[in-house]
């Protein structure tokens, strides 16, 4: 055993050492070994002829596979015991022996040929001496050699003997191949395992390096377009619709919010059993009968991939109806815009349609900040185009909208909207506006708009307030009447001699101008003038200051422009420049006939005495609150002085009287100190004139503006009837009483604190 | 009589081999198969160590899915709530279920003054004053709200 092992790795590591023997041995003993060994070879070649045994290395002759395996069990043998560099000797050693095996191939070639044919290769061997001959083996293999070398010289005899025997395959005639290998093999190298083993790893690199390339050009050039592509094959890009914000009243309170619903929608293509997906959603949804049959009609009609059947209900409802898994049937979160308040202030809010986008009011003027920001989220799809669960990416999440808080007060907007209503029932009117306005900050509390619906008085969807625009009448007489104070025109106690009628253009066709009821000349001071409601005191007083400076004060009051609300679709009313006015508008300007405002512009317009002379634009936006929940307040209102607080102070006073004895006493509200104007205005027709169809009845717009506390208003209303029956055509009778009956609420929900000293008309 | 490789006999061969040097078998250093095995293991170790990185990765983000479900559950009942709370509140429910109570709108208003005690005792008994610190419960919504976007915002913010 230890022999077996030193004699197997030494092959490897004797190698170079049997190689520097063979070449120490190539001059002397080769030349006399060659010499014994062609001796021998001759002798073997004739005992073969003969067929009598050699020795112990010559065998009786077998049939021709028996020898073939035994010249391969020789060869391996031979292999065994030397090294392969032996077989394939190294350069050195093929060049020392190159010509002595030429020479010994070719002796052996001419002399043994013949004997190869009939015997076996390894009946060619030399035949064995002495010791080594007897044991038919040596330490160097079983051919009785008595050295390596030998064995070597051997086997390279044993090859080409065999290479003498068989030809060159790549020499054969094509026509005579007679070979079990088959033809590629045998042309690529079978049984040249370095060249295979080389030829595999070029074409390996050739694969390799053409896949690498590939690699690159899909990874470089190409890559993005590539994974785009890729990207739109199985993944889908789905909008995260962001939640509107809400909006809160200036108590916080939730006047219009989103809230979780949900939306059912159908694939008609893709429903097997019409009739039973629509039987199970008519008993979720409670459908009738008739709905249930339109709702099938329309799926088997549908020629579209996608139809809705409810939008924005329960969600509870929805998750029923996804946990059925309904082939065709699918369902997704949508929010529903809600008022908690039902109707309350829903002229001012506006509305939203059913995607969520604004389209009235408020919800539409701020959109854009309400709607927010929509996200995107990938998800992957499976072939069959069914989202995979789990693979839900958000790309961009949705910012939320932006909560809008506005001045409205919802119990003040509520309370304002019912008194409205029932005003308008009382006085047989076809609607009215009241505004609710903070005197110092210009914002506008409550802004209840009623008008008839099938003779039924309800709130109204559309913001006349704010869109309508109308004569004001004798409320217009108090920019009059503080302009010319303002203008030191005129005095409260400046007097004049006021007739009942007044020809301003001297042209019949004109018409003459008269108070509300007849009177002689009588003297009027402008306190008169204005307790009384004089229409001819009121053009005499807008004669002292000019058509100019009239006008001057009407824009400074700020008429004859959209405000600063800018309310979707308001109105900027009508005022024409002062050069413009003709025929009876010279006149009538100074009491509000022949212009037109909106109730908006005329309660700013008052509540520039009540502010003392200070022009507060109004608003209804009094703050934001962002994603993140910072609240930003609003820009403070535009303001500008219109009259002194002196001139605004007497027209205060002056107000107060026309309240406790003038023409507004029905807007006297028990302990509270109020100041107002009322205004009885003529509607204008279609045609163009005030007179009705039959040309002797009218059409009014009756209305009262009041602030109160007078000494130190807080709160500036605006009352306005449109169109009440008779009996109530003017504003005192129409408009003032609603007056006093919403004070009280004023007071309550506003915490109005009435200055010391601050009485009623009666003095309490 | 001389062999054929010059040594005179068996013994002359054999001392010519004794000459030879002791060859023996020396194994190889297998630094690449050391290498091999060493990269092998630190690959695995790493391999292993990834596929429990993921693990806890996707357990986390198991966890944070279901979290965030949770808050966006919460959102939801959030918004749900304040919107029942809304509607409770708003005037015109309180009118219609004082309305269906007997109530009607005063035909006259007089304002007077109230005890505090009075007022304390039917704040308590309406639920807006804290049965702890006495204080007064902030259920303005909008501040419910404020607090909830500034929550969310600084979620998303970390």
């Amino acid at each position: 055993m230890k022999a077996h092992r030193q004699h197997g790795p030494a092959k490897r590591t004797a190698r170079p050492a049997s190689t520097q023997a063979a070449r120490a041995r190539s001059a002397g003993a080769q030349s006399a070994r060659d010499g014994s060994r062609r001796a021998d070879r001759a002798d073997a070649t004739k005992r073969a002829s003969s067929g009598a045994p050699t020795g112990a290395l010559v065998r009786p002759a077998a049939p021709a596979s028996s020898r073939s395996a035994k010249s391969t069990t020789s060869s391996r043998s031979a292999k065994s015991t030397t090294s392969s560099r032996s077989a394939r000797p190294t350069k050195s050693a093929k060049s020392a022996k190159s010509a002595k095996s030429a020479k010994s191939a070719r002796a052996t070639r001419s002399a043994a040929a013949p004997a190869q044919a009939t015997a076996s290769t390894a009946s060619a061997a030399p035949p064995k001496s002495g010791a080594s001959a007897r044991r038919g083996h040596s330490r160097y293999g079983d051919n009785g050699v008595a050295s390596l070398g030998e064995a070597r010289a051997h086997r390279r005899l044993r090859l080409h003997h065999r290479a003498a025997a068989q030809p060159n395959p790549r020499h054969r005639d094509r026509r005579t191949i007679r070979t079990t290998k088959p033809l590629l093999s045998t042309r690529f190298g079978a049984g040249r395992p370095r060249f295979r083993l080389i030829a595999t790893l070029i074409c390996l690199m050739l694969v390799l390096g053409v896949v690498m390339a590939k690699v690159g050009l899909m990874q470089g050039g190409r890559g993005q377009a590539l994974r785009a592509s890729a990207n739109e094959l199985w993944t889908r890009t789905r909008t995260l619709p962001a939640q509107r914000g809400a909006i809160f009243d200036r108590n916080g309170d939730e006047l219009a919010l989103s809230v979780p619903a949900a939306t059912v929608a159908v694939n008609p293509q893709q429903i097997v059993d019409v009739p039973g997906t629509v039987a199970i959603l008519a008993q979720l949804f409670r459908l009738d009968d008739a709905t249930r049959a339109e709702l099938q009609a329309d799926i088997e009609a549908s020629t579209n991939g996608f139809m809705y059947v409810a939008r924005q209900i329960d969600p509870t409802v929805a998750e029923q109806i996804s946990d059925l898994e309904l082939i065709g049937v699918s369902t997704y979160p949508e929010d529903r815009r809600i008022m908690p308040g039902g109707e309350t202030g829903r002229s001012v809010i506006g509305r939203t349609d059913i995607d969520g986008v604004g389209t009235a009011g408020l919800e539409l003027q701020y959109n854009d900040r309400l709607e927010g920001v929509a996200g995107q989220m990938n998800l992957e799809v499976a072939p069959g185009g069914r989202t995979i669960a789990g693979t839900e990416q958000v790309v961009q999440p949705a910012i939320a909208g932006t909560d809008i808080i506005i001045s409205l007060d919802r119990s003040v907007q509520y309370a304002t909207e019912q008194a409205l209503i029932r005003r308008v029932n009382e006085t047989g009117a076809i609607g009215g506006q009241v505004i609710v306005m903070d005197t110092d900050t210009g914002s506008i509390v409550a802004m209840a708009t009623v008008n008839r619906r099938d003779g039924v008085a309800m709130v109204s969807t559309g913001n006349w307030s704010a869109v309508g625009a109308y004569e004001p009448g004798s409320v217009g007489k108090v920019i009059t009447l503080a302009g010319a104070i303002e203008d030191g025109a005129v005095t409260p106690a400046t007097s004049y001699v006021v007739p009942w009628q007044h020809d301003c253009t001297d042209n019949p066709a004109d018409g003459i101008l008269s108070d509300s009821h007849q009177h002689g000349p009588m003297p009027m001071s402008v306190r008169d003038i204005l307790v009384e409601s004089s229409n001819v005191g009121t053009i005499y007083v807008g004669q002292e200051i000019g058509y100019e400076r009239q006008y001057h004060y009407l824009t400074e009051f700020g008429l004859g422009r959209v405000s600063d609300l800018g309310f979707p679709g308001e109105s900027p009313g009508i005022l024409e420049e002062w050069q413009e006015w003709e025929g009876t508008e010279r006149c009538t300007m100074a009491y509000g006939q022949g212009l037109a405002s909106t109730p908006v512009q005329l309660v700013t317009a008052v509540n520039v005495i009540a502010n003392d002379g200070l022009y507060v634009a109004p608003r209804l936006v009094t703050g934001t609150v962002g994603a993140d929940g910072e609240l930003t307040e609003a820009a403070t209102p535009s303001s500008h002085r219109v009259v002194s607080e002196q001139t605004a102070m007497q027209m205060q006073t002056l107000m107060r009287e026309v309240v406790c004895n003038g023409t507004a006493d029905d807007a006297q509200v028990e302990g509270i100190s109020v100041a107002g104007k009322t205004g009885t205005a003529y509607k204008a027709q279609e045609d163009g004139t005030y007179y009705n169809a039959d040309g002797i009845t009218r059409d009014y717009y009756s209305s009262f503006v009041g602030f109160f506390p007078a000494e130190d208003p807080q709160v500036t209303i605006l009352i306005s009837i449109d169109e009440p029956q008779s009996g109530f055509n003017s504003g005192a009778q129409s408009a003032a009483p609603l007056f006093r009956e919403l004070v009280p609420t004023m007071v309550h929900e506003l915490d109005v604190q009435s200055p010391p000293g601050s009485t009623d008309c009666a003095g309490s | 009589m001389v062999r054929r490789d010059g040594h005179p006999g068996m013994a002359a061969a054999a001392a010519d081999i004794d000459q030879r040097p002791n060859l023996q078998v020396v194994p190889t250093r297998r630094v690449a198969a050391n290498a091999a095995a060493v990269m092998v293991v630190v690959i695995g170790v790493l391999m292993l160590s990834a596929v429990v990185l993921h693990t806890r990765l996707a357990e986390r983000q198991v966890q944070i899915d279901r979290l965030e479900q949770e808050v966006s559950n919460s959102r939801s009942l959030f918004d749900v709530l304040r919107q029942q709370r809304a509607v409770l509140r708003a005037p015109t429910n309180v009118a219609a279920e004082s309305a269906g109570l007997g109530m009607f709108v005063a035909p006259q208003t007089q304002f007077t003054a109230i005890d505090p005690n009075t007022l304390a005792q039917v704040l308590a008994a309406t639920g807006t004053v804290s049965s702890l610190d006495g204080l007064l419960i902030e259920t303005d919504p909008l501040d419910q709200v404020r607090r909830v976007r500034a929550a969310d915002s600084d979620g998303d913010g970390t």
